[in-house]
């Protein structure tokens, strides 16, 4: 039997196996963010034709892509919509398996969840400041003053991801390598090893699911996901025709400009101005702690759901504070 | 022992013997931020005296050529005495004609006829804190010259040009631009355009063919200066047609309806212009492909560019040229630009049939779901 022949047959076995009954639209979010992923790199791999990672040259490179190069508008619009909905259903994917405590007995493959919400944060930020204009220049240069007043450990952090202490063509440069020659690796084996687990350790579903009889197959769970690949794919093609990218004009250290951040950073961005930056850094890698040690800290279920209400209170207040300040 | 010396005067001991500093402390931190004190130029080489000793009666005695502080009309003559001497200066670069300008300027002048409230070269670069003029804190770098000249001068320069230099614009002229600097001197009638030239050379070539420029001549009237002023010279717009020209010509007078055509013509070609640049920016904005447009633009932007000094020779054929061309390309732009509606109309018509395929294919896919789901119930 050739090696083609082989796999197919593995691979419609495993479409062929029954799956829980529970198995719905929820579960179908963390396929989709893969979709999503599969979508940013090949969209990145086509901008990354025309890019230019130096302080010189990389605004008038982006001005280029959307204005000259054949559907550069498109595909670099695409890329900018596919993030946003991409971390949106990171997120949601997040909370649908923290409220359905998916997580039990699934601890590792949580926490490697929770790494990837944090690449995914990367990927943003990082991609954000390669436009080179005045947003992307000043929005990047407020998280750089941020980092600076961290005590001991600010500086050295800045010269890692800066290059410096300074927002400059070493930055940039920095923020591009990290952007499609670090974080991608790290994202595509963390997702490799977050669905390993997945296939190792099932789906999860409650004891009493597994009672009822299952009519559906991974085959069928495949094909209602892919439905709602092509819906996402026409949402994103919509985004990008309707509200094309805007450039805010090229980046310009002398002249500054007050830039509000994306939504995905406002609670950040709230807890800054509402506590001293030192401190609201602190607090938010105590947050982020507090995601990594979510399946110990909610063993029970009331304090879980608990729990997780106030941090979703929390966030949505600090975003709020945020956006309105 | 050359070495010794060679080492007493790198770490600065002839310094260490200037002793006026002990007693005159308070100009010593002046002076040692000078150029004069940086290449060990003491204090005797203006003032005399005996520099080594600490005894007060000694170091300004008549027999160690104690000069005391220079009379004004003599400081002119003092400066130029090292100056004015190509060997001295030689080594470091700098002109000698200084004073011979200084004696043609309007300072110098009347300084010769004993008139002391004139200034001398230290209002200028101050006594002791003498800079080098590209030192931004020299009274004589450039940006600061427009406040030293004011401290005698009351006219203090508040148009375009001081707006331009205190944006930091390098090029933006100073007092000393179109006065001289050591041959300072208010240029004369006939000259005005001449000065103003130095800069606005396309300006000046075509004001000199008109027949203002004769008839200003002849009249004693201050050419540029008539019409846009001299220390206070407005942004350039089109109302001055319609304030300047009267102060001459008649509200009636075809030189007037002359001025009105001029500013018709280029009025009309601006607006075309502003609008189709508008209307590019938004094209831009909404990433629609305008790079055909943007080089036609500017090729639109240069004819106008050409026409704003051609209106100095207010020969109106040439300007008329020159706008219908500027605002021909830029209505032509602007229709094209209008267009861009219909770029969205086919971006959405495209985005539909999109949906379309993306439609079928769901339905197509659920259809395969169905029939499986079918095979197995």
């Amino acid at each position: 039997m050739s090696a083609f022949a082989r796999v197919r047959e593995l691979l419609s076995a495993e479409l062929r196996q029954i799956a829980p009954p529970s198995v719905g639209f929820w579960q179908i979010l963390g396929g989709l963010t893969l979709f999503l992923l599969f979508l940013e790199i090949t969209t990145g791999i086509l901008l990354m034709v025309y890019y230019r990672p130096s302080a010189d040259e990389a605004y008038e490179s982006v001005f280029y892509i959307i204005n000259d190069v054949q559907l550069g508008w498109l595909i670099h619009g695409m890329h900018r919509w596919g993030a946003q909905l991409f971390i949106l259903l990171v997120l949601v994917h997040l909370i649908r398996v923290y409220f359905a405590e998916a997580y039990r007995e699934r601890e590792l493959n949580w926490v490697i969840g929770v790494v990837l919400l944090l690449v995914v944060g990367a990927f943003a930020f990082t991609g954000t400041l390669l436009v080179w204009d005045q947003r992307a220049f000043w929005g990047t240069d407020a998280v750089r003053r941020v980092l600076a007043e961290i005590p001991i450990v600010g500086r050295a952090i800045l010269y890692f991801l800066w290059g410096g202490t300074e927002l400059d063509a070493n930055a940039l440069l920095r923020f591009y390598v990290f952007h499609v020659g670090l974080l991608p690796w790290i994202a595509i084996g963390l997702v490799m090893v977050h669905l390993y687990l997945v296939s190792r350790q099932g789906i999860f579903h409650k004891a009493e699911a597994q009672e009822q009889q299952s009519a559906q197959t991974y085959g069928d769970i495949v094909l209602r996901g892919l439905i709602f690949v092509v819906l996402s794919f026409g949402i994103v093609l919509t985004l990008a025709v309707i509200f094309p990218v805007e450039l805010s004009g090229r980046a310009d250290p002398l002249t500054y400009q007050s830039v509000k951040p994306p939504w995905y950073f406002l609670p950040a961005y709230g807890l800054l101005k509402l506590v001293p930056k030192a401190a609201g850094v602190a607090l938010a890698s105590l947050g982020v702690l507090g995601l990594f040690a979510a399946p110990w800290l909610g063993r029970n279920s009331w304090v879980a759901w608990g729990l997780g209400m106030l941090g979703i209170a929390t966030v949505a207040l600090l975003a709020a504070y945020g956006w309105r300040w | 022992m050359i070495l010794a010396l060679a080492l007493a005067e790198l770490t600065g001991r002839a310094q260490e013997q200037n002793f006026c500093l002990v007693c005159h402390s308070e100009i010593k931190v002046d002076y040692l931020e000078s150029i004069h004190a940086a290449f060990n130029v003491t204090c005797v080489a203006c003032h005399g005296g005996d520099p080594t000793t600490l005894d007060s009666r000694a170091a300004h005695a008549l027999e160690a050529f104690f000069r005391g502080t220079p009379q004004r009309a003599e400081i002119p003559e003092l400066c130029a005495s090292c100056h004015s001497d190509p060997m001295r200066m030689k080594p470091y670069g700098l002109r000698t004609d200084q004073y011979a300008e200084y004696q043609t300027s309007r300072h110098g002048k009347l300084l010769a006829q004993g008139d002391t409230r004139v200034a001398v070269c230290t209002d200028c670069h101050t006594a002791h804190r003498i800079l080098p003029a590209w030192e931004p804190r020299s009274t004589v770098h450039f940006e600061n010259i427009p406040s030293t000249c004011a401290r005698c001068h009351a006219q203090r320069d508040q148009g375009v040009h001081s707006a331009a230099l205190a944006k930091g614009n390098t090029k933006a002229p100073t007092c000393a631009t179109c006065h001289g600097a050591h041959g300072a001197a208010p240029p004369g009638v006939e000259n005005v355009s001449k000065v103003c030239g130095m800069c606005h050379l396309a300006e000046r070539t075509h004001f000199e063919s008109s027949p203002h420029k004769k008839s200003m001549d002849a009249q004693n009237i201050g050419e540029c200066a008539s019409c846009h002023g001299s220390h206070t010279i407005e942004p350039t717009d089109r109302k001055l047609f319609d304030t300047v020209c009267t102060n001459c010509h008649g509200a009636d007078s075809r030189a007037h309806l002359v001025g009105q055509k001029i500013k018709t013509l280029l009025l009309a070609a601006d607006e075309s212009l502003r609008e189709a640049t508008h209307l590019l920016e938004q094209a831009q904005q909404r990433a629609v492909d305008v790079s055909a447009y943007r080089s036609r633009l500017i090729e639109a932007r240069s004819y106008f560019l050409q026409a704003l000094p051609v209106q100095h020779s207010l020969d109106i054929p040439h300007i008329e040229e020159l706008t219908r061309r500027a605002k021909s390309i830029a209505d032509d732009v602007r229709g094209g630009l209008h267009g861009f509606q219909g770029v969205m109309a086919i971006r959405l018509l495209g985005l539909t049939l999109v949906w379309v395929f993306l439609l079928l294919l769901m339905i197509v896919i659920y259809l395969a779901l169905r029939e499986r789901r079918g095979e197995h119930l």
